[in-house]
């Protein structure tokens, strides 16, 4: 691994440094992901490597704001990039890389999700008390924390693709596989529905 | 809180979102009814924003990737779906069975005469035996169907490298029995020599993960996934103990 590792990142400092002698206005717009996945496809690991720290963060905080458990997120996280380490070949490139992580990252967490809230219905009432209700970092407001949980998983998706990663109407159209005015009437819905939550219109 | 008009909710959400000082100070000035209102919108979409920084801190310092063995599948049915589907299979197969069986119903002629009696087609000379054609015709013998064939990668192979880099013998073994391979990052950079015969590609794989210390996960599907054994020394040395996620 180390051999291919050093050429892997040999190469992506000889790419950054070419990168980085053309001015910006005449430098050609190129993906970046789009390589390391061509190189991955091609046979270079290093790449893949590349790619999970680049976007660890980035999926940990979608999988995170979803699962509203860091532990969980954290394991969703490695079954993340498993699944895109097997079906990277299965992209086709017709969105970017990231829209398309976001979406195998979004799917998985909210299938985490339904799963856990099936595994608690069944755990004792003392168990339960201590593995349902994940205590909020102490600087988040209790309040949006509350209003968080009490989401489903979906709208919780919606939300974290809106305000955190601030992703676009499209890109998040493109993340759930709808078009923009099914998605911004989802996000619409689910801003709604966490408003009235916060607000205690309705439990 | 009353209710707002819905023009004037999509305008304190645009206020809200969008952040502009100027913009929410002329709202308040135009429509001092809703000032409240919009106050109490900032505060719910800055307390939403401001909940990422403190749920990201929490997670671990760039672990090293460990792919999981036995992840489910990508797009997998609800059970929804799938009591749809088992339903509609099961239908489809009683339909097909019942109009198999309307179509070689024997005709209502030939069910009113007693099962067994013989029909005579011609009163034979004497001295000679009747002919009779029975009502029940015996069922066609069937060919046996093909059996189908076990795939090729449990399929006893023969392969042997001299030289060869690990990856790309165990890609070429993968290929030979027909498995689609993903290795996962990791795999020592060795070179191999070996040689087997008459043993399946899954049992040469497993072999060689004794030898080069990784192990062939078989998905069931056809294809495998190769998961390099970790070098705990080296995980030790890069990642601190604290960021270790349990």
């Amino acid at each position: 691994m180390s051999t291919t590792g050093n050429e892997a990142n040999g190469t992506d400092v000889q790419d950054s440094a070419l990168i980085a002698a053309v001015p910006e206005k005449y430098r050609p717009s190129f993906d970046e992901d789009l390589v390391l996945v061509e190189r991955f496809l091609a046979g270079d690991h290093g790449a893949f490597e590349q790619l999970y720290a680049r976007y660890h963060d980035k999926v940990f905080a979608v999988s995170r704001g979803i699962l509203l458990d860091a532990e969980e997120a954290a394991d969703a996280v490695q079954e993340i990039f498993t699944l895109v380490l097997k079906n990277l070949h299965r992209f086709d490139r017709r969105s970017k890389f990231s829209t398309w992580l976001f979406r195998v990252a979004v799917n998985r967490s909210i299938q985490e999700a339904r799963r856990s809230r099936h595994k608690y219905k069944h755990v004792e009432l003392t168990e339960a008390v201590e593995r349902v209700a994940p205590e909020p970092p102490e600087t988040i407001d209790p309040k949006i924390h509350v209003a968080l949980q009490k989401l489903t998983p979906n709208d919780r998706a919606l939300l974290i693709l809106f305000y955190w990663e601030e992703l676009s109407l499209q890109e998040i159209a493109d993340s759930l596989r709808c078009n923009v005015n099914a998605a911004k009437t989802r996000l619409y819905r689910a801003r709604e529905r966490f408003r009235m939550v916060y607000e205690g219109e309705i439990d | 809180m009353k209710k707002l008009p819905p023009e004037i909710d999509d305008l304190v959400w645009t206020l809200a979102e969008d952040g502009n000082a100027i913009a929410q100070d002329q709202f308040r000035g135009r429509y001092p009814e809703y000032a409240e209102a919009l106050d109490a919108r900032i505060t719910l979409v800055k307390g939403i924003k401001r909940a990422k920084a403190p749920a990201i801190e929490s997670r671990p310092e760039l672990p090293k990737f460990s792919p999981k063995a036995n992840v489910r599948p990508m797009w997998t049915l609800t059970p929804g779906i799938a009591a749809l589907l088992l339903v509609a299979l099961g239908f489809a197969s009683f339909t097909i069975v019942y109009f198999t069986m309307v179509a070689t119903r024997p005709p209502a002629e030939a069910l009113k005469k007693g099962p067994g009696q013989p029909v005579a087609v011609n009163f034979p000379p004497a001295g000679q035996t009747p002919i009779s054609v029975p009502d029940k015709v015996p069922p066609r013998v069937q060919p046996p169907a093909p059996q189908p064939e076990d795939p090729a990668y449990l399929r006893p192979q023969s392969v042997s490298f001299k030289g060869a880099n690990l990856a790309l013998a165990l890609k070429a073994i993968a290929a030979q029995g027909g498995l689609d391979i993903t290795i996962a990052p990791g795999l020592p950079e060795e070179t191999i020599d070996v040689s087997y015969s008459g043993v399946t590609t899954i049992e040469i794989l497993q072999d060689l993960g004794e030898k080069y210390r990784f192990t062939p996960f078989d998905q069931g599907d056809g294809s495998v996934l190769v998961i390099p054994a970790r070098d705990e020394t080296e995980v030790a040395k890069k990642v601190p103990a604290t960021s270790i996620p349990d």
